[in-house]
């Protein structure tokens, strides 16, 4: 398990990721949401009351911060250079990008992350909840799922990208954030250690 | 020396983290249906009838087995909810179902006298006597047994009593007996044995102070972590106070049951399963400790001496583990 | 509430032989409670000095007319534990409270009241318990009077007890709090538990106060105090009030209660005295209401 081995990117990449353009970008990761979600229905019953919330997503180390919404059976999403165009905010769950991933793609433990404290929530924790066990079913494969959309290059795309992950994970490039906060995450389950 | 292998039985919050627990090596998968009658009921988790139906389905297929769990107490003037599930279970492939109120134990046995039933821990039947009392009027086959018992005796009541035993190995650790805590409740409003849930994540608050991060339930004070330290989620019993000056973990440090060591003794003991505690956590968590104990039960039953330490390192590393109550110093 | 009877649960705190003994004889002499509790329900290793004193005791209380139940044993797992359970259980002098459901196995065939230490929640575990001997509920501590009120209506037989005094049970565990608080092993605790005859509180780290240590027993901070809700109580069916021992005038507190019980003193009134009898207590009455059981609610209970 990758416990207490999370990664950030150099600023470099932050500063890089400010020239993005928002739109775009906006538009290609909904549409991959709204694939993956049509091909999951159960999510959103998972999902349940929650659906109302509002997600926002903050990847510490590059410059933009993402917004999600489940209404109405689809993922809506708007990016931004700040948190604070989101105020009406439900939630905000704050990590490295590349924890994000992870954790979308079922390979990280949300609770090892949160009780090393490299990811960090805010607002109502029934809602983070609600999303992590929906996603968590899902079984979301994320490179697969953005290469997917790319038609007849899709596979060459995602194997390159699987490949480009992995080597950015174990990268000398990205800074390991345990050399700055030593932290033993305990694994104390979530939520109510008693058992059935 | 060969023998016959524990079984191990392991939790699914969702069909995904089931299919998980079949794949790496599970014996049987444990689960509820999505809604008050299980006590895991947080969420985005748990089962639809149909989901149940088709996990118990895959499992079937790959020769693993379900139990499901309906093991909150049934509230009062709204039994149809809990006798439903009963029904829903009987009337499935699913192999037991795990029951702790002593009313719909009496349904169960008599509705569904064909329907295997299976203590719950939140039960706590913590010795023979009361163990063959529930084997005696409600059929059970098996008891999870409550985390207040020593190696020794569970050794002693499994010489004492007729029907199986299983004893949680690994996860979250109660540190009071089972099915008898209303310390959720007195701080929050909703308990174990009513809503299914402890320390409910409602009522969770994390506030960043600069200095240190504090968790509070429903206002109160759990615990303040310096900069650097790890958090835990604020889990009542595993909160740090204050006592006449005295400052620290009063109840339970914020650890967790690992049981892996003395796999063997328990083995020894005459207990029949071992349990892995934990719905609420992802596949991700789940798929490796299965595979990891999977390998452990079973070089045990083999008789080989294994190195359980590292087999387990990946998921205690930096964390800290306790026998619990299995070791008498604990108490 | 005039038929409404106020009970006297039992010492929940290891109080030392002679205080124990010289309180009940006090209770046996000049209370005037319905039905005393007598027994050690929380630590098996504080039995034998109950055991040199029950026999005077019970005596005393037969001597004057008391009527006295038993109460046993709430976290039984040892052979001696069993062996204590069972003699409890099987002698026919007096009627015994069963705190943990080891005990059915040993009352075939008798009437016992159940404790609060076992979960009742529901009409479906009172028909089944009743069924097998059970004449006498005592609420668990977390469970709302509305609830109470429908399970009465549903099950309309027994009789029902709920404490309206004193610190609430809430938790058992096989470690002791008070041994670990003083870094001792459970096997070798020298009875440091004396040391606090009302338990020992535990705050946050922020000073909220909030629970109470009493050996193996984790209790409320607050101490129950339910005085206007009882009128409520008696109307929706509550047979029985409990008081649940604590050192200083329980006599007083005890006059207090039967004085509103009988509509001789209003609930202000008697939520002042009972104030200045007990001035170290913080008032609750959450749970009766359905919230947290730390809170004190203002409003009316209405059921």
């Amino acid at each position: 398990m990758s416990n207490g081995t999370v990664r950030s990117f150099p600023p470099i990449v932050a500063r890089f990721t400010r020239y993005l353009p928002l739109l775009p970008l906006e538009r290609l990761i909904a549409e991959v949401a709204n694939r993956v979600a049509g091909q999951h229905p159960e999510f959103f019953d998972r999902l349940d009351d929650y659906a109302k919330k509002s997600f926002v997503i903050v990847p510490t180390d590059l410059d933009w911060v993402a917004c999600m919404t489940f209404h109405n059976e689809k993922v809506q999403l708007r990016l931004s250079r700040s948190l604070e165009s989101f105020p009406n905010r439900d939630v905000t769950v704050t990590a490295p990008f590349l924890s994000l991933v992870s954790l979308l793609d079922g390979e990280e433990d949300g609770d090892a992350l949160f009780f090393s404290r490299d990811l960090t929530i805010e607002g109502d924790t029934e809602a983070v909840l609600a999303l992590r066990n929906a996603l968590d079913d899902a079984e979301i494969d994320f490179v697969h799922e953005c290469s997917a959309i790319a038609g007849p290059l899709s596979r060459p795309l995602e194997s390159g990208g699987k490949r480009f992950i992995e080597a950015l994970k174990k990268s000398a490039f990205m800074r390991g954030a345990q050399e700055e906060s030593p932290s033993h995450p305990t694994m104390d389950g979530m939520p109510g250690p008693y058992p059935t | 020396m060969s023998q016959k292998a524990m079984e191990l039985v392991c939790p699914a919050g969702t069909p995904a983290a089931l299919r998980t627990a079949v794949d790496a090596g599970a014996d049987t998968i444990y689960c509820g249906f999505r809604d008050q009658t299980n006590a895991r009921n947080f969420p985005g988790l748990n089962f639809s009838r149909k989901e149940m139906q088709q996990g118990i389905e895959y499992a079937g297929k790959n020769g693993s087995k379900v139990l499901v769990a309906v093991n909150t107490f049934a509230q009062a003037g709204n039994m149809d909810l809990w006798y439903k599930a009963i029904d829903d279970v009987a009337a499935s492939d699913a192999h037991a179902i795990i029951l702790a109120d002593i009313g719909l134990l009496d349904y169960a046995a008599s509705k569904h006298p064909d329907l295997r039933v299976h203590l719950s821990v939140q039960a706590a039947a913590a010795n023979a006597d009361m163990i063959n009392y529930y084997a005696r009027e409600f059929g059970a086959k098996r008891v999870v047994l409550p985390r207040v018992l020593t190696v020794q005796e569970i050794a002693a009541i499994n010489k004492e009593i007729s029907c199986e035993t299983e004893v949680f190995i690994f996860g979250g650790l109660c540190v009071m007996a089972e099915g008898r805590c209303s310390l959720s409740s007195y701080c929050t409003g909703k308990s174990p044995n009513i809503n299914g849930v402890c320390s409910p994540p409602g009522s969770v608050k994390y506030e960043d102070h600069g200095t240190h991060l504090e968790s509070t339930l429903e206002g109160i004070t759990i615990n303040q972590y310096p900069k650097g330290e790890a958090a835990a989620y604020p889990t009542l019993c595993k909160g740090r106070f204050e006592s006449l000056g005295e400052t620290g973990y009063v109840f339970e440090d914020p650890v967790s049951l690992n049981a892996a060591q003395i796999l063997p003794q328990l083995q020894e003991a005459g207990v029949t399963a071992l349990k892995i505690e934990g719905r609420q956590r992802g596949k991700a968590y789940m798929a490796q400790v299965v595979k990891s104990f999977r390998q452990a039960v079973d070089a045990v039953a083999a008789g080989r001496s294994i190195d359980l330490d590292a087999l387990l390192a990946p998921m205690t590393e930096g964390q800290k583990s306790t026998k619990g109550s299995y070791q008498k110093t604990w108490r | 509430m005039k038929n409404t009877e106020l009970t006297l649960g039992p010492c929940l705190f290891n109080w030392s032989e002679a205080n124990w003994r010289d309180f009940y004889f006090k209770m046996a002499d000049e209370s005037d409670f319905d039905l005393i509790y007598i027994g050690e329900a929380v630590c098996s290793k504080r039995l034998p000095f109950r055991n040199n004193v029950l026999p005077d005791i019970l005596e005393r209380m037969e001597a004057a007319g008391k009527k006295v139940i038993i109460s046993t044993l709430a976290l039984v797992t040892t052979k001696p534990e069993r062996k204590v359970l069972r003699e409890q259980c099987e002698q026919d002098m007096w009627s015994v409270e069963a705190n943990d459901l080891t005990a059915m196995a040993f009352l075939k065939d008798r009437k016992f009241v159940i404790g609060p230490y076992i979960n009742i929640y529901n009409e479906a575990t009172i028909t089944s318990l009743a069924k097998r001997g059970a004449e006498r509920f005592v609420m668990p501590p977390e469970v709302p009077a509305e609830t109470i009120a429908q399970l009465i209506k549903a099950a309309p037989e027994p009789k029902y007890e709920m404490q309206v005094f004193g610190r609430l049970p809430l938790a058992l565990s096989a470690r002791c709090y008070h041994a670990r608080l003083h870094n001792l092993h459970k096997d070798s605790c020298r009875f440091v538990c004396d040391q606090d005859p009302d338990g020992r509180e535990v705050k946050s780290l922020t000073g909220q106060p909030f629970l109470a240590v009493n050996g193996i027993q984790t209790m409320s901070y607050g101490s129950q105090l339910l005085l206007e809700e009882l009128p409520a109580l008696a109307a929706a069916g509550v047979n029985a009030f409990r008081l649940s021992p604590h050192t200083g005038d329980m006599l007083g507190v005890a006059r207090i209660f039967r004085s509103v019980m009988k509509d001789e003193m209003d609930a202000a009134e008697a939520r002042a005295k009972i104030g200045e009898l007990m001035p170290s207590h913080h008032f609750i009455n959450g749970y009766s209401h359905g919230a947290p059981g730390m809170a004190q609610i203002e409003d009316a209970l209405a059921l």
